[in-house]
């Protein structure tokens, strides 16, 4: 996790524990993070909680740019991700 | 679940689909028009077909395959289906039950007639085939297929599937699969606390990804909250639903669940379609529809969407429920009993007392009631005894089943099958005349009747098998059983008792020994199973109209009502099944005869008298019979007499077995433990006077 301006970079390889830093990393500085970009593997996922972190940060900031929710993920091993916000199915 | 277990309920089910086949078959031979028991075999070898090959059963699959085709010509057209067509269904039944324990036990190797049976299918339906002409098969097929959309009450195009699919999106997965692939569609729920339990939908995903291919997937997140309520370690994540593209057997896939909870999965299997002519596609959806209802029963043990509204327990469980019945029965019975409780004066004790015994009794009669199954089934099984029978040995034979919705414990329904079995092929071999000549000389229809008859008489279940032959010839028996030495011939028997003669070990008169019966083998265990289950045969017959073997049964096998004696300071039980009534005989009513014991004459019927302290080696004492009680009671070898001390009553008690060693006792039947905490041995009617001191 590196943070450039007011780009977050995270990985997708961030286990739970990583995913309670990054939340308590993200809480206190949302207003100056403007995009959140994933780096690095995107062949694998470690825990779904980051999935529910980012899409809580975009429920609270819903300006903020974050690729891999904002669309449908593909990731190498597990297909096309569709993210369901509004009962969409 | 694990593979065993799964494994284990496939058994079953295909055990029950296969029993029912043969069930349906020879219905079929009845009701060779009804299309809607066709469809129901059709049915009941798609789902075997299904199942079999999810497991790996190859054999069975491919078998069973061959087998389906020639139903699907049937279903889809109007040939009607002959003798010779069942007995070719019954014979690849055989081959299924065959091959399905091969695969069950993991042996190599296939059934006798497995090869030549399926070429003969398929040579049936070749032969079949080319006689219809193209153009009104094909019309035929389609209008079927028609009205089975209609019963199916679905849209004529694009169909959605049960999980929301449309049928353009199925076919567009399908198109994307590789050999060998099959689609299933997985949904998640998991609870909040799926990461304090060390699991996330990234391990299953994981999991999956080493089974098949992921193809997409939809994450409902409409349920996360702000980030200031947003807490990591649980999860807020909605249903993901997955599309899954694998080699993988289906049980395979569900093992990676085995350390989710049953709730928060479910898989369902998504049959492929690909783009067809507009008769294939139809074709194909119809299969689709079929498959799918075939999968919802496939899958009914590993979804969780069902409403369950029945449960399958083993028996065993059951049996220990019905002991824990049973204890708890006797000990309400020594709460009744007991004296220091008797004392209490307080009507909010005796109140309670009234309550108790209430809930005791609710809880043991629904506990009993778990068990009971109607016997309907095992009389359905009996059809295919008598056709077989009546193909054998070359005679007509119609069987009637009446009173199949009566209850009966299910142990007992186990149990009963053997004795039905031979007093079915006894009436069709031994009870109907030889040939239609000679019941229509006797101006009787030329095909005999066999009845199957079951119904409730008393606190007691009779199961009747009769026939419209030629009765039991009485002198005949006699004469035989005087040549096997069974009784002398000056014996003087009832009906009842020589009825009873053809029921000893090695009894025969007919002279031709049969493949069927007529080996002295049969009858016998007849009565030494009923006897097993407490219960008691009787027969009744008449020369020239007909033979009623009657099977009278306790309700159940663990509680049985009996009649409670004392002899020599012990109590013993009698069940009332078995009790005619009780008398005190007056002295002119008692009779003695050289050499073969004592008597007493009950309304002109000569009744030997049995002592049980003598019988059992209680004691030596011998008081006057016109001073003492009698039971009087019904065997199969008829009626006698029992002289006890005192009769004590009338109580329902709960049978215990006696162990091995005691069980070898053949004057018992078993044990019970009464109020007072005493145990009273249960007589065995039938055992306690060898059938040479009847007389």
């Amino acid at each position: 996790m590196t943070i450039d301006g007011d780009i977050l970079e995270i990985e997708l390889s961030m286990d739970i524990k990583d995913v309670i830093e990054l939340k308590n990393f993200i809480s206190p500085r949302l207003e100056y993070i403007e995009e959140i970009k994933v780096i690095k593997d995107t062949s694998i996922f470690a825990s779904s909680s980051l999935f529910g972190l980012l899409h809580s940060v975009k429920k609270t900031k819903p300006s903020i740019v974050i690729d891999i929710i904002d669309n449908d993920l593909d990731i190498d091993n597990y297909g096309l991700i569709h993210w369901v916000k509004h009962e969409q199915r | 679940m694990n593979r065993d277990k799964i494994r284990e309920i496939f058994i079953e089910e295909a055990t029950e689909i296969i029993e029912k086949l043969d069930i349906d078959i020879v219905d079929f031979e009845e009701r060779p028009e009804d299309k809607e028991l066709i469809n129901e075999l059709f049915r009941g070898v798609h789902t075997l077909k299904g199942s079999a090959n999810s497991f790996g059963f190859n054999r069975l699959g491919q078998f069973v395959h061959s087998f389906e085709d020639v139903l699907d010509y049937y279903r889809s057209s109007e040939d009607i289906v002959t003798p010779e067509n069942i007995d070719m269904f019954l014979q690849a039944v055989s081959i299924i039950k065959d091959v399905l324990s091969l695969e069950v036990n993991g042996e190599g190797g296939l059934p006798d007639d497995f090869d030549a049976t399926i070429d003969a299918m398929k040579e049936m339906i070749s032969k079949k085939v080319q006689k219809e002409t193209t153009p009104s098969v094909s019309s035929k097929i389609l209008a079927d297929l028609s009205s089975e959309f209609s019963e199916l009450d679905l849209p004529a195009s694009k169909p959605k599937d049960a999980f929301g699919f449309s049928e353009d999106e199925i076919i567009s997965y399908s198109s994307k699969l590789e050999d060998g692939e099959e689609l299933y569609h997985i949904s998640f729920l998991l609870d909040e606390d799926i990461y304090f339990r060390g699991f996330d939908h990234a391990k299953l995903f994981k999991l999956l990804g080493e089974e098949g291919r992921i193809v997409e997937s939809w994450w409902d997140m409409s349920n996360i909250p702000d980030l200031v309520s947003f807490d990591p370690q649980k999860s807020s994540i909605g249903k993901v639903d997955i599309i899954l593209a694998s080699r993988s057997p289906s049980v395979e896939i569900l093992e990676l669940f085995e350390y989710i909870e049953e709730h928060e999965f479910t898989m369902e299997y998504i049959h492929k379609i690909f783009e067809q002519s507009s008769k294939e596609e139809a074709q194909i959806l119809v299969e689709d529809e079929l498959e799918k209802i075939v999968q919802e029963s496939v899958n009914k043990t590993v979804t969780t969407r069902e409403v369950r509204s029945f449960v399958k327990v083993n028996t065993s469980k059951l049996d220990e429920l019905f002991a824990s019945v049973g204890e708890l029965v006797i000990a309400q019975n020594f709460i009744e009993e007991n004296e220091d409780i008797k004392k209490i004066k307080s009507e909010r004790v005796t109140q309670t007392m009234g309550l108790l015994s209430k809930i005791t009794k609710l809880i043991q009669n629904k506990v009993m009631s778990l068990r009971m199954v109607p016997i309907g089934d095992t009389f359905e099984k009996m059809k295919l005894v008598a056709r077989d029978a009546s193909r054998k040995i070359n005679k007509e034979v119609t069987l009637e089943l009446n009173g199949q919705e009566t209850e009966i414990d299910k142990t007992m329904v186990d149990e009963l099958s053997n004795p039905l079995i031979h007093l079915i092929r006894n009436a069709v071999d031994h009870g109907l005349e030889s040939s239609a000549e000679d019941r229509e000389k006797l101006g009787k229809p030329a095909v005999g009747r066999v009845c199957l008859k079951a119904y409730h008489r008393g606190g007691s279940i009779a199961i009747e098998v009769s026939d419209d032959g030629r009765g039991i010839n009485r002198d005949k028996v006699f004469a035989k059983a005087v040549e096997k030495g069974l009784i002398k011939k000056d014996d003087e028997l009832s009906d009842s008792q020589i009825y009873a003669l053809i029921m000893e070990p090695g009894f025969s008169t007919l002279e031709t020994v049969t493949d069927l019966s007529g080996r002295g083998v049969g009858l016998d265990v007849v009565v030494s199973s009923i006897n097993k289950l407490h219960g008691k045969v009787e027969i009744k017959s008449e020369v020239g109209k007909g033979t009623t073997f009657t099977i009278m049964l306790p309700l159940t096998l663990a509680i049985i009502d009996g009649m409670l004696v004392s002899s020599s300071g012990d109590t013993f039980i009698i069940p009332t099944l078995s009790v005619v009534e009780s008398f005190f005989p007056s002295k002119n009513m008692v009779h003695t005869i050289k050499h073969k014991g004592e008597f007493v004459d009950l309304r002109g019927e000569m009744l030997p008298v049995i002592r049980l302290n003598h019988t059992l080696e209680l004691d030596g004492k011998t008081p006057n019979i016109w001073e003492s009680t009698l039971i009087c009671v019904d065997s199969v070898h008829g009626k006698y007499t029992i002289l006890i001390d005192d009769l004590i009553g009338r109580q329902q008690v709960v049978i215990k077995s006696l162990g091995p060693i005691l069980s070898r006792l053949k004057e018992f039947s078993g044990g019970a433990i009464m109020g007072s905490g005493e145990i009273a041995l249960i007589l065995n009617v039938e055992e306690l006077i060898s059938y040479g001191e009847t007389r």
